[in-house]
């Protein structure tokens, strides 16, 4: 839940990255790491496995520039994609207004994307929300490998809501921040209340 | 009285005042965002991150707990050595579950410190208020233009 300081002028928005597993998620993180800097950098906080599989979250705090007179930061969390770790992989989206659903573009992960969608919306139901009021854009991410679906058929088994969504290569930062900006618009158009 | 507030005074007159360079203190929501920090090293630059950690390992530790069924509700969860480490407390203010976070350093009794910051939370919990997070229903921002999404984002490099 976002969470606005009117005396302070401060607006802090949590943002995840939902996925099946080696996706792309903690590699759009990385490339949004790697590409800050000066005063906004900070570090990027991984739990993860001795080869680099997300087994908590990682974590970068996103300290944007002013919107309206407000100081904007936004609090970028990815998921472990693995099924082995679905109760964690709940915490994680207590609180969150915006998700970033990064899916693997490759033929034969279709079926791992859709259960990682209905999984999504399992998920946020258990956490109280529902998933037709959360902010979401979908990333087909991996455009650049050879055994991938076309972007017709990714909408289609996919993105049956709509959702705004974006090619990517994360690897390369194709489309990393294009999708990170779509969904910080849909956040902060959703943002309501505050301290008085 | 706000809770920050009293955080101060209190902390001013507690035993722990002639401590506090050694100690972290901080107050984050249950999703990690830090309310609170006495700035003190390592909160002074990474306190963003010390209360994304504390929100994961409080929440994963009472999933883990809710197997055995424990009818006791004071939890406290601790990592730590002899002379210091991580403390975490729930804090409840007025019904909203927060947690109070203590990062140690080279204390000599870490048992009485602990014991201090549980008493400087049940103070806290019986004399402030907590602010209203929820004032207004209005959406804050109308209109967001695809510019001002840019700027947001000018700092990155290229």
């Amino acid at each position: 839940m976002s969470f606005v300081n009117y005396n302070t002028k401060e607006v802090n928005c949590k943002i995840v990255y939902y996925g099946p597993g080696l996706g792309g998620k903690t590699t759009n993180i990385q490339y949004v790491y790697k590409k800050t800097s000066g005063e906004n950098k900070s570090d990027v906080i991984s739990l993860n496995t001795e080869n680099e599989r997300t087994i908590f979250f990682d974590f970068l705090p996103l300290e944007l520039g002013e919107i309206r007179g407000y100081k904007t930061r936004f609090h970028l969390y990815t998921v472990p994609g693995q099924a082995f770790y679905e109760a964690s992989r709940k915490l994680i989206l207590r609180g969150v207004d915006g998700i970033i659903f990064v899916a693997d573009s490759q033929i034969e992960k279709m079926d791992a994307n859709i259960k990682s969608l209905e999984a999504l919306e399992t998920d946020l139901k258990e956490q109280g929300y529902d998933i037709n009021k959360v902010p979401i854009v979908v990333q087909w991410n991996k455009r650049d490998l050879p055994n991938i679906a076309s972007i017709k058929d990714m909408e289609a088994q996919l993105n049956k809501k709509n959702y705004p969504s974006h090619e990517a290569i994360a690897m390369e930062g194709v489309g990393v921040f294009e999708t990170l900006k779509s969904i910080s618009k849909l956040v902060l158009m959703n943002l309501k209340g505050g301290l008085n | 009285m706000d809770y920050v507030d009293f955080f101060k005074s209190e902390l001013k007159s507690s035993d722990l005042n002639s401590k506090i360079q050694k100690i972290a203190l901080f107050v984050i929501r249950l999703d990690g965002v830090v309310l609170y920090s006495n700035e003190v090293k390592p909160l002074d630059k990474s306190k963003e991150s010390i209360g994304a950690l504390a929100a994961g390992l409080w929440q994963a530790a009472e999933l883990s707990n809710n197997y055995l069924e424990t009818k006791s509700r004071d939890f406290r969860l601790s990592f730590d050595t002899s002379d210091g480490g991580v403390y975490l407390l729930p804090l409840n203010l007025n019904g909203d579950i927060h947690l109070f976070g203590a990062m140690i350093q080279d204390q000599l009794n870490l048992g009485q410190i602990k014991n201090l910051l549980r008493r400087l939370r049940d103070k806290v919990e019986d004399n402030c208020i907590n602010k209203n997070e929820s004032g207004e229903d209005e959406y804050l921002f109308n209109d967001i233009t695809d510019e001002e999404v840019d700027n947001l984002f000018s700092f990155v490099g290229k």
